[in-house]
Order: structure tokens, then sequence, then C-alpha cells
């Protein structure tokens, strides 16, 4: 349920045009989704 | 190539695992913490740079590497290849320690073979990326086939059958593409409608169509 909210979250701030593509790596959203996968 | 991929953002999912730590006298241990935090801010040359340290004092730790190329993954001015030229390397490591040719580094506890396979599947899903993003759909798919060799939770798994969706889309399999997407979907609803117009948006061709 917490990643959900936090892609819910994640979605919004897309849909809200707040994330550009360098705000996103900045973001610790980030870890939620997909591009990579790194160990903690 | 890159010109045919959409908007690029990056995304990391930092997966639970136990990879164990460095001993907390290591001094790569702290570059490698510095590394993990540069990461986390988005700090490219800091990524980089405390990774390198870490491998400079232990070449053989395996988690400091997935981190120099992802540092490299978020540089401006991006060399695909390279990144490429990273991973393999970091699986070539992989297999020599798996296979005990070389010598795993002091951890706090010892590193066993899963360890190894937890970071090999990471490294493997990484470069399917980066082999999408250099237009290479075939090697992308073949290493994302390779990705999977521990049980994985939902989201991961959700991830790499919509990564293969797309790969499949690319390379004009549009049966393969659907039956991915649908065995996505299946896994859960929810999660698949947010996950794939996340996907849809950082370059995923084709996750987006209607099933």
């Amino acid at each position: 349920m917490k990643k959900l909210l936090i892609l819910l979250i994640v979605a919004v701030v897309a849909t809200a045009g707040f994330a550009t593509p360098a705000r996103w790596s900045a973001s610790a959203l980030i870890h939620v989704l997909a591009d990579s996968e790194a160990p903690l | 190539m890159l010109e045919h991929e959409g908007p690029q953002v990056e995304q990391t999912a930092v997966v639970s695992h136990s990879f164990p730590k460095l001993l907390p006298g290591d001094p790569a241990r702290a570059y490698f913490e510095k590394a993990k935090e540069a990461f986390a801010d988005s700090d490219a040359s800091g990524t980089i740079s405390n990774a390198q340290q870490a491998i400079i004092r232990q070449p053989n730790y395996l988690p400091a590497h997935i981190y120099e190329e992802l540092g490299m993954n978020i540089a401006r001015g991006r060399n695909f290849q390279r990144c490429v030229d990273k991973i393999l390397a970091t699986i070539d490591l992989s297999q020599r320690l798996l296979k005990g040719q070389v010598e795993p580094p002091p951890t706090e506890s010892p590193i066993h073979p899963e360890h190894i396979n937890e970071v090999l599947d990471m490294a493997r899903y990484n470069l399917s990326d980066r082999y999408m993003r250099l237009g290479l759909y075939g090697n992308a798919l073949e290493q994302l086939a390779l990705s999977e060799m521990l049980p994985k939770p939902t989201e991961a798994r959700m991830k790499r059958r919509l990564k293969e969706a797309s790969l499949l889309f690319r390379l004009k399999d549009r049966e393969g593409c659907l039956l991915k997407l649908k065995q996505a979907r299946d896994m859960d609803r929810e999660l698949f409608f947010l996950l794939r117009e996340r996907m849809a948006f950082d370059g995923h061709a084709g996750v987006d169509q209607p099933i």
C-alpha cells in the first residue's frame, strides 16, 4: 500500500507538470520505479 | 538509438536485498555510503567518484560497481555504450566471484551465491534498459530474460513484463506484446495502470496500448 501511495503521488506530480526529467533524477521518489535497479 | 526513444526520465528501484556490508572500519564502506547518498541526490559526479574510491579500496565489492554505472547513467552527456561496457564488466566480476576465481571482500557476514545472483539480476535488468536506449532491442530482451534468476516481488516482476512488452512491440511482435501486457495486468491491476503510465512516459513504447 505504501508503494502504491508513493506511486500515486508520483503520478499526480507528473501530471501537474512539476516533474522535469532532472527533477525525477533528484527525487527520492525515483526509488519507486523503474529504469534501473540498485542494491540498498 | 536514443532518438527513437521517448523522453527519458531516471527511475531507479532500490530493491530490498541483503548484500552484506563492508566491515565498519573499512574506508571503502564510507565511500560506498557516500556514493549511495550522492545518487539519491542525483549527483552523478559524486556517485561516480565515491563509487570509484570504494572500488579502488575494495575492487570486488559488487554494489559499488552497480552504483558507479548508475552515476554514469544519470550524468549529463551520458554515453549508453560506456554504461553497457561497465555493466558487462560488473557481470564478468560477478561470475568470477561465483566461480571462486576472485576473492570476495571482507564483509559483516559471508557473501553467499544468492547475494551475487541478486546483484546479477539487477545488473542484467539495467543492462537491458541501456540496450533498449541504444535501440538494441533483441539484446535487451535477452538480458531481461536472464534478469530473474531469483524470485522477485510483484513490482519487479511487473516491470520486467512491461519492459518485455515494449521490446516485443519494438520488434513488431504485437501478439507477444499484448500477452506480456496481460500478464502484467493480471499481477495487480492498480499497480499495472500506474506503472505502465510511468514506463510509457519513460520511453517504453507500446505499453499504453489498450488490452
